[in-house]
């Protein structure tokens, strides 16, 4: 929620560069990428699933990466957050930079950076617990010290952030998060991520199980939280891409075949992989 | 032409044949469930008509009748009930602790495809399938190894050659020795059937590992894993020959006469002592003795505590599925 107060040390220097980001809405000057990766390979096995994929994703936007299944987006984003290091086999080369920081970096401290990088998974997986605990759990993971009347304040603060405390307010401490809706479960999943202030956003097909109601309600949401944060969201859904996505990137097989502004893209796409992505020649 | 689609739903040889065979699967299905409900029930019905007569005050309350297995049938089973009890806490307190740690590694931390993996897991399947006498039979004679005798009783000779071997410490780690496969297995399997989004959650919110299986993975798996505590205390109130073999042949406390006051509970643990199923054997004609309706009415005791650790079972599920919803 307060970069201020997430403490981070020499380990993830991150420049916020909030300045700067705000100054430059109006006249194109360069800014420096949140996160800039390079000549990205990574294999399952023997199985290459990223064939040196480059790519700048910019602080305060929303990019989406968007292909076919199996096209190595997910791959992609999970690799964003060293999330990919818990499966077997997999190997990683070229170079992930979140401001100072080398991600692939093997002496990374990944805790430290997935408190910078948060995730929300494509199924809502909401703990099985109340929906107090469920948002409290990860801020007493990382800070054990917490008052009570600290914590109560964050766990609000968060739940509001994702548009969720005025539905669950009064069940709090109560209501199982399984009990919730689908929907419901998927913005739980958000304020629990947003509950350890990081500063990017990982979002893996967050609306595939959700109906289109719900599925307004997280778009809406996320165009809210790019104004604090950066945001990377992986999509089956095209009209979703264009509806909030200001810049998209084009995976096929592997590959990064384009990337850009989500309008340009999709109005004058320069490769015809992408012109016939859009076109619905495939999917 | 009509003739034939009317036969069709009206009924050909073929779905004549079909439906029959339906008839007598079914029907093969209903018997056998039958059969069995009416084997255990008639057992329980046995056990509780015969043992309900001998169950009072007294047979409750009081010690068994050292001479029991010369046919007197006279005393009662509070021994033998404490023995079951306790036999149930010591071993319980050993196997779940080593238990859990053996489960959560073979669940999360071991590489499936390593020889060293595979040996493990053929040796608990094998120590598994080992019959509860052979546990018994080893423990006996590992404990009267000479420097083990601080957990039984020495020989009364000056030189001291063998331990006693049989003791409620000797019998409860032996216990242990017997249920911690089963247990082990139990455990693993809850640990398992915890999804896998949950692990994914926390380690994408920065969790380690063994924080999150600590904080998320555990907590999920408890109702699995109290059932695995509860089904191996089935196993320790139900065994005879680990009993029988090192806990001695005594059907009263021999570490102390008022082994329920705390300060005799050094000698009540080091001593011999028996349970409701020796005390059954012992007493029924199948052993030495000739108290059949004693031995119903332990026997019935018994059915009576595994019945109560079932519907604990039970109880543990059905309240986490309360908490889930």
């Amino acid at each position: 929620m307060n970069p201020e107060e997430s403490s981070m040390d020499a380990a993830i220097s991150l420049e916020m560069n909030h300045d700067t980001a705000e100054s430059t809405a109006a006249v194109s000057m360069p800014i420096t990428p949140r996160l800039r990766v390079e000549d990205l390979s990574a294999w399952y096995g023997r199985k290459l699933a990223l064939d040196s994929v480059a790519l700048d994703i910019e602080d305060r936007k929303i990019t989406a990466l968007i292909g076919p299944s199996g096209c190595g987006k997910s791959t992609f984003l999970r690799t964003l957050n060293r999330l990919n290091d818990t499966v077997s086999g997999f190997r990683a080369t070229g170079s992930v930079r979140l401001g100072d920081t080398e991600v692939l970096d093997s002496a990374l401290d990944v805790v430290r950076l997935r408190r910078t990088v948060g995730m929300v998974f494509q199924q809502p997986n909401p703990f099985p617990m109340t929906i107090f605990d469920n948002i409290a759990l990860g801020i007493k993971e990382h800070e054990p010290r917490i008052s009570h009347q600290a914590l109560r304040e964050r766990v609000e603060q968060s739940l509001a952030r994702a548009g969720l405390l005025e539905e669950v307010k009064d069940v709090l401490k109560r209501q199982s998060a399984l009990a919730l809706s689908g929907g419901q479960q998927q913005r739980l999943c958000i304020a629990r991520a947003l509950a350890i202030s990081p500063s990017v956003l990982l979002l893996d097909e967050p609306c595939a199980s959700l109906d289109p109601i719900s599925t307004a309600r997280i778009e809406g949401l996320l165009v809210e939280l790019k104004r604090d944060f950066t945001i990377v969201i992986v999509t089956h859904n095209l009209p979703q891409a264009r509806r909030i996505a200001d810049d998209t990137a084009f995976f096929l097989m592997g590959r990064m075949i384009e990337s850009g502004s989500t309008e340009e893209m999709a109005t004058t796409p320069q490769f015809p992989q992408t012109q016939d992505y859009f076109a619905g020649a495939f999917g | 032409m009509k003739s034939d689609s009317t036969q069709a739903v009206t009924g050909t040889p073929q779905s004549r044949g079909r439906r029959l065979s339906e008839f007598l699967g079914y029907t093969l299905m209903v018997l056998s469930v039958v059969s069995i409900v009416a084997v255990c029930a008639g057992i329980l019905g046995i056990l509780f008509w015969q043992g309900i007569h001998s169950i009072d005050w007294t047979f409750l309350t009081q010690d068994p009748n050292p001479s029991i297995a010369e046919g007197g049938s006279s005393g009662g089973v509070r021994a033998p009930i404490a023995g079951t009890i306790l036999l149930i806490f010591i071993s319980t307190v050993l196997v779940v602790p080593l238990a859990l740690g053996a489960a959560i590694y073979l669940a999360d931390y071991m590489d499936e495809r390593s020889v060293f993996t595979k040996a493990i897991r053929l040796g608990v399947e094998v120590l598994a399938g080992v019959p509860s006498v052979v546990f018994g039979m080893f423990g006996l004679a590992m404990f009267s190894a000479p420097w083990l005798a601080f957990m039984s009783s020495k020989g009364d000779g000056a030189e001291i050659q063998a331990a006693f071997g049989r003791s409620f410490v000797v019998a409860s780690i032996v216990m242990a020795l017997h249920i911690m496969p089963f247990v082990v297995k139990v455990m693993e399997e809850a640990i398992r059937s915890v999804p896998k989004a949950y692990r994914d959650a926390a380690a994408g919110l920065g969790f380690t590992k063994w924080r999150a299986i600590r904080t998320i993975v555990l907590p999920a798996a408890k109702p699995g894993l109290a059932t695995a505590v509860v089904l191996g205390m089935g196993l320790v109130a139900g065994d005879t020959a680990i009993v029988w073999l090192t806990l001695g042949g005594t059907m009263t406390m021999s570490g102390a006469d008022e082994w329920w006051l705390p300060w005799n509970w050094a000698a009540l643990l080091t001593g011999t002592g028996s349970t409701l199923t020796t005390f059954t054997y012992f007493s029924s004609p199948a052993g030495d003795g000739n108290a059949p309706e004693m031995a119903f009415g332990a026997a019935f005791l018994l059915i009576m505590i595994v019945l109560v650790l079932n519907a604990v079972v039970v109880w543990i599920g059905r309240r986490s599925s309360q908490e889930r919803t």
